[in-house]
């Protein structure tokens, strides 16, 4: 048993520091230190950065413009980004829908959609969610009836992170209300937003900020070349992207810049930077585990069902950190300010996100399958209950 | 990195697995604490045959030179099985001390004893014992509280304002107060007044107890994760076994929830059982300490989470001596206490300054 990474792992971990130091936007970089959401503009250009060495897409293989990482290296590079901090590659393209259609996509689908997914020229949303179907997603009632070469659709999603920027949306569908079990009628649909009959429209979260979105669709006339898997095979499709996007990242780095800040802010506070070690205790040991995982992922590649203890363990680290962070800075995190206030002179330690940045943050426990999910998945396939 | 067992790791898994399946239930323990010491010169005389007592002792000094790994597995099997028999104490505690501080022609004369058995050490971790000069010996005056395995040690290893000094059980001036312990073991309370010893005593090399108290962490960490493991499965069987209202209690969803959370807890005892072990060989100071600190911080908020709700979800029976669950609760939560609990552990690490320097990843140039 040996822990340590390789001389080339550590080698390859240089060479992602580095990397990021020289290219990343100092303006992004800033705003992402500071915890605020970088603009879309700034995201784009640091996914095309990214891409120009094929890291946008840390995960798909080298046959499909990948750069061909172990799942090693993918933790690495994505550990240097959560440190870093700097944005990741949009989940929705490079984690989603870019897998999915590797695995299930036609070669016309692949060459019209890959290469401009992974540099972003096209910007997903992921169009899952519904107001009546949220954790139970099977139960969705967005129909699509054929018409010729067109699928009609009709249905209010919800929660569409980042939809605002999208061009396309990744979308499930009713396409045979009469089939015996809800998860067999479902179809797996691609939905240019420009269509007519598709809105947009902000919710706007308890941070005071616009991330995400409902999105309705009314009559949406869809090409049938852009159904995804065979029609009322939706959920296998479905079931693969959600496997993929939980194929564990506790997203310690994340956990460790809150800490960093805490740190500072803490001031000598020895209560806070006690409660600050106890959360590092947790987080060390947790890094393990998602090398053990890690470790397992080089011998089979099959989805690990062990990956829901990284992320109910990575959450509740990383939004304990976001709590104590708040304690940390006091009663000042509470005026007002908005992301797109100036940068201060020298105020690196900007206060203005900690609140809003706690609040959005316990979402994360609820989005990507919830914690009691999660708890349902172990108990069900570890504990055979 | 590289997380699986060896061929070799793998067999010393299971023979020692066996032993405690086929030696080790609640009953065959429930004997070994009615022997006087209150275990079994059976068992023991058992694992020393297996090698057990020689694993960590390098070759030079007689041992078999196998690293924390191994130790790791044979503590597994030893918290699955409760074990009784002072290994913790004697081979772990003492017999790292020995071997890290005295000098070779010292361990030479002590080792040997150590590995056969026939000694048994202890290790006193928190003593207050001042050694005076006096002529060309030295003269011991002082108390060590909660001496594990100190009520049937031969051989104690006192840390004193001047080294560490072995200190043979029967010598005049030593008084033991000896008693059980809950959670299985026993320790004593020691006395030394006027304790004459030499120079061959006063353990030669450098360093203090440190080492000993990280390769006792590292077991006790081993050993929480199997009786961890333990209580986890007897939960999950009873949840599925005992029938409520008319159905197995393991259909309520608040009960699977709280045997995942059971789940996450292991798994992180487990990872940082590993770490423990792989730590054992880290050269560098103040990566040791962070993270024994943290490891053992983890054990002791992990453990006692799965004791309390293997209790708690095997309703009044899992408050009855008669039932493993008790015992594997008073185990997790004596681990817990020993060699610094989990709000001491922290309160260290905070005071090594963590893993994380307040200091950005790198600097923004903005
Ligand atoms: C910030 C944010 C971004 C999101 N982004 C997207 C997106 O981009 N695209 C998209 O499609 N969706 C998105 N979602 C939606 C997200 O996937 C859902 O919120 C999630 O699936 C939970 O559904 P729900 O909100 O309807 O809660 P519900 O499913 O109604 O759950 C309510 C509560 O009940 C619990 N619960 C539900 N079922 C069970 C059960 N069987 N056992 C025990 N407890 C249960 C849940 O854990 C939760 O605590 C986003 C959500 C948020 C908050």
């Amino acid at each position: 048993m040996d822990l340590r990474f390789t001389a080339e792992e550590e080698a390859f971990r240089q060479d992602v520091r580095a990397f990021i130091r020289e290219n990343l936007d100092p303006v992004t970089h800033r705003k992402m230190v500071e915890g605020r959401i970088p603009d879309k503009e700034e995201i784009v250009a640091w996914q095309r950065m990214l891409n120009s060495r094929k890291w946008a897409t840390p995960s798909w293989p080298q046959s499909h413009g990948g750069p061909g990482f172990t799942p090693v290296e993918r933790y690495i590079f994505l550990d240097e980004l959560h440190q870093a901090p700097a944005p990741e590659p949009v989940s929705f393209n490079v984690s989603m829908i870019g897998p999915v259609l590797i695995q299930y996509g036609t070669p016309e689908q692949q060459e019209r959609f890959l290469a401009a997914t992974a540099n972003l020229d096209i910007w997903w949303a992921q169009g899952f969610s519904e107001p009546g179907a949220g954790s139970d997603l099977a139960s969705l009632r967005t129909s699509a009836r054929r018409e010729g070469d067109h699928y009609v659709v009709s249905g209010h999603k919800i929660w569409q992170g980042m939809a605002h920027h999208a061009d396309w949306m990744f979308t499930l569908v009713r396409t045979d209300p009469q089939a015996p079990k809800k998860q067999m009628g479902i179809s797996f649909l691609l939905i240019d937003l420009r269509l007519p009959g598709v809105t947009v429209r902000p919710i706007i979260t308890l941070d005071e900020r616009h991330e995400v979105n409902e999105v309705f669709l009314d009559e949406v006339r869809v090409p049938v070349d852009c159904l995804i898997g065979a029609e009322n095979k939706g959920w296998d499709v479905t079931k693969f992207l959600l496997s993929n996007e939980r194929t564990g990242i506790a997203r310690i780095g994340m956990t460790k810049h809150l800490i960093r800040r805490i740190k500072r802010l803490a001031d000598g506070d020895t209560s806070i930077l006690a409660k600050a070690a106890a959360l590092e205790a947790e987080l060390k040991i947790l890094e393990i585990t998602q090398l053990r995982i890690l470790d397992g992922q080089r011998r089979s590649s099959a989805a690990d069902p062990r990956s829901s203890i990284l992320k109910l363990k990575g959450v509740e680290l990383r939004q304990a950190a976001s709590e104590l962070l708040l304690a940390a800075a006091g009663p000042a995190a509470l005026e007002v300010r908005h992301d797109d206030a100036a940068f201060g002179e020298d105020d690196a330690e900007w206060l203005g996100t900690i609140m809003p940045n706690y609040g959005i943050l316990r979402a994360a426990s609820i989005y990507g399958g919830s914690s009691e999910v999660q708890k349902g998945i172990l108990a069900k396939t570890q504990l055979g209950l | 990195m590289d997380l699986e067992l060896s061929d070799d790791q793998r067999m010393l898994k299971d023979s020692v697995d066996r032993i405690i399946t086929e030696h080790y239930d609640l009953d065959h323990r429930k004997t070994y604490m009615s022997q006087p010491g209150g275990w079994s010169q059976e068992m023991w005389s058992t694992f020393v045959a297996l090698g057990l007592t020689m694993l960590p002792f390098s070759d030079e000094q007689g041992g078999l030179g196998l690293g924390g790994v191994e130790t790791m597995i044979v503590g597994e099997a030893f918290g699955r099985g409760l074990v009784v028999e002072p290994y913790l104490s004697s081979i772990v505690l003492a017999g790292t001390a020995i071997s890290h501080v005295a000098t070779p022609e010292q361990a030479a004369g002590w080792l040997p004893g150590i590995m056969s058995g026939e000694t048994i050490g202890a290790l006193a971790t928190d003593s207050a014992v001042i050694a005076e000069r006096e002529g060309d010996g030295w003269t011991l005056n002082g108390t060590a509280h909660v001496v594990l395995g100190g009520d049937s040690a031969t051989l104690l290893i006192i840390p004193t304002s001047d080294g560490l000094f072995v200190v043979p059980g029967d010598v005049t001036g030593l008084e033991r107060r000896g008693y059980r312990l809950h959670g299985g073991g026993g320790a004593a309370d020691v006395k030394l007044a006027g304790v004459k010893l030499t120079d061959a005593d006063r353990l030669g090399g450098n360093g203090g107890t440190g080492r000993a108290i990280e390769a006792g962490v590292a077991w006790l960490a081993a050993e929480a994760v199997g009786a961890m493991q333990a209580a986890l499965d007897l939960t999950v069987d009873y949840l599925k076994t005992r029938e409520q209202f008319g159905k197995p209690i393991a259909v309520n969803q608040s009960l699977q929830h709280r045997a995942a959370e059971m789940l996450v807890e292991v798994e992180q005892a487990r990872s940082a059982a590993m770490y423990a072990a792989l730590l054992a060989d880290e050269q560098d100071d103040h990566v040791r300490a962070t993270g024994y600190a943290a490891i053992k911080a983890v054990i002791g908020k992990a453990g006692r989470f799965v004791a309390q709700y293997s209790v708690q979800l095997h309703g009044g029976i899992g408050v009855s001596e008669e039932h493993m669950i008790s015992h594997y609760f008073r185990r997790l939560t004596a681990i817990g206490m020993v060699l610094g609990d989990t709000e001491s552990q922290i309160a260290r690490l905070a005071e090594l300054g963590g893993f994380t320097s307040a200091t950005p990843h790198f600097g923004t140039a903005a």
